[in-house]
């Protein structure tokens, strides 16, 4: 039986799929630590009320998904904790636009999703909750931030999962996963309702098995929303185009060399044509994204004080003046590496030296637009390995710039606003095949969905 | 003369000693124990020093790698909606959330010393 098939049989008896998803949940989940919260009741509750709108024909397009949503993304009434101390307690008031919008087409949802203690991570080792583990090998890192969404889809926990993606959060643990993940352009899906990172790169997308599943959840998530004033301008371009793919040389070359072989030996067997082509710049990414990530995650996090973000601890909010108590709050409750990425981004952006980093970091960033525009009016598509490495042994990596070189490749398409994808490739090394990612113009989201199948057929063709 | 990038690196480094660390600190209002202090410095220190290729970028008039700073991602008119009042059931929900609370408004100590 097809995999589309089985979709089909099993929205039939949807009951039993949500069943076995939390059979497998109850199974590995101790060990994977992938779900922070299971609402396994009340999955079964929507399923028994999904089968009898499918079996009157009146089923939402969603009806037969089961899906994980990650913890910066709200659910009304559930905990939004953002795998952080400082939200421990905080109960969703509404629901994100996103969620609302799954639900409203028949979409069940079995659990949030553990991640990077607000994001801020590339392996999901930062959680407040714990540390992920890659569904894969359990001795291997998830990838991250959305660590938890992409193990849940790879260890069948559930069909998909709704995550975001800020410098390639969606598209890391997704390819350390070997399963498809994408970040939509950005303004093409509302951001309201998630826990922002920083403003000007959030995106929310899907994490799937496949590129059709990816593209009927994102088909569902985008439009336009008042609340998110990036999504009011959004015209997407469907159009989808044969590829005219350029590769990426200076992210192929800074590849280790099992990656690179991988990557080539895909790049042959593609039905297309590619392309190598030079982008000087592409070296400067991972300093860029950081260096405009600080600055507006630092502001991000300022509204965290202990005041109105779920109850603290009240030994805590004892002190003579606010912000002596807001600094007691925030010292106590942030991990580590959300402090080490507030005091860069409070730093660069100080009056003394935000003109050496943080404006130096934003004409940058311009320079990677433009040239970006220019070389799509060459091509349509662009090709590089999603990771620069296959995943790593948890604990491997203790300094946090060897785990910020984890995002020089995907970290590209957020600083230009791009969609992008990724999809596993290749022959299995230690048990895990390469991501490819694909990106293509902006607003032509369809097209990058397209390519990404391309390579999934390859792929699948050649692994069958 | 030491160039505008010499300086920049000069700045970033001078800036990581522990006191200029507790100095950020105490604006980000981050309350670092001794420990933290000490880990941090060298590696924010070794973050910057990596980060300071970005310094080639000029953000002056000329010889800039790009023409403009970065302002905008998106283009096209100011996506002001209508600000129409309407009801909203969630005010409980929201309040509910507070540490501390009388009615519905949040309890806060004094902002400035006695």
């Amino acid at each position: 039986m097809t995999a589309e098939k089985a979709i089909d049989a099993e929205k039939l008896n949807l009951k039993t799929k949500v069943q076995k998803y939390l059979a497998r949940i109850e199974q590995k989940n101790e060990e994977l630590n992938a779900l922070l919260d299971v609402f396994g009741d009340e999955a079964i509750e929507q399923a028994e009320v999904i089968e009898a709108k499918i079996a009157e024909g009146k089923a939402g397009k969603l009806a037969g998904y089961v899906l994980t949503i990650k913890n910066n993304i709200a659910i009304k009434g559930k905990p939004l904790t953002s795998a952080s101390n400082m939200l421990r307690n905080y109960i969703a008031p509404y629901s994100a636009t996103v969620v609302e919008r799954l639900l409203a087409e028949d979409a069940i949802i079995i659990g949030t999703a553990n991640m990077d203690e607000f994001a801020a991570g590339s392996e999901s080792s930062t959680s407040a909750f714990g540390v992920v583990s890659n569904a894969i090998n359990p001795e291997y890192v998830a990838g991250g931030s959305s660590g938890g969404s992409a193990v849940s889809v790879r260890a069948e926990f559930a069909d998909a999962s709704i995550a975001s993606d800020t410098g390639g959060s969606i598209r890391c643990p997704a390819a350390f996963n070997n399963v498809v993940g994408f970040k939509p352009s950005y303004g093409s899906v509302s951001r309201y309702g998630l826990a922002d990172m920083a403003m000007s790169l959030d995106q929310i997308g899907p994490i799937a098995r496949t590129v059709k599943e990816t593209r009927e959840l994102y088909k569902v998530m985008r439009g336009i929303d008042h609340r998110d004033s990036t999504t009011t301008h959004f015209a997407p371009n469907d159009d989808i185009e044969e590829p005219r793919a350029a590769v990426v040389k200076e992210i192929v070359e800074a590849s280790s060399d099992e990656v690179k072989e991988a990557f080539l030996s895909t790049l042959k067997r593609l039905p297309f044509k590619t392309e190598f082509i030079s982008l000087p710049f592409a070296k400067d990414i991972v300093a860029t994204y950081y260096l405009n990530m600080f600055a507006e995650f630092s502001s991000a996090m300022q509204k965290y004080d202990g005041v109105r973000y779920g109850a603290v601890d009240p030994t805590l909010l004892e002190g003579e003046t606010f912000n002596e108590v807001a600094k007691k709050v925030r010292g106590a409750l942030f991990g580590s590496e959300v402090k080490r990425r507030i005091l860069l981004g409070t730093y660069i952006t100080m009056k003394e030296f935000k003109d050496a980093w943080y404006l130096k970091a934003l004409e940058a960033r311009q320079h990677f637009i433009d040239e970006m525009d220019k070389l799509f009016q060459m091509y349509n598509t662009l090709l590089m390995p999603t990771m620069p490495t296959l995943p790593w042994k948890k604990g491997e990596k203790t300094e946090p710039l060897q785990i910020y070189m984890a995002d020089a490749s995907t970290a590209l398409a957020n600083l230009t606003a791009l969609p992008a994808g990724t999809v596993p490739a290749g022959k299995p090394i230690r048990g895990f095949k390469i991501g490819v990612q694909v990106i293509g113009p902006y607003a032509r989201d369809m097209h990058v969905l397209s390519v990404m199948e391309q390579i999934e057929s390859v792929d699948k063709a050649k692994t069958i | 003369m030491k160039s505008k990038d010499e300086h920049a690196r000069h700045d970033a480094r001078k800036a990581l000693s522990k006191e200029e660390l507790k100095h950020i600190a105490d604006i980000a209002r981050l309350e670092l124990s001794e420990e933290e202090l000490n880990a941090f410095s060298s590696q924010l220190e070794a973050v910057l020093e990596y980060f300071s290729t970005i310094q080639k970028y000029d953000t002056g008039e000329g010889s800039g790698k790009s023409e403009k700073s970065f302002t905008h991602l998106l283009k096209g008119e100011e996506p002001f909606r209508e600000d129409t009042p309407s009801p909203s059931d969630i005010a409980e929900l929201i309040v509910q959330n507070f540490s501390k609370r009388s009615g519905r408004f949040a309890k806060v100590v004094r902002g400035l010393k006695k």
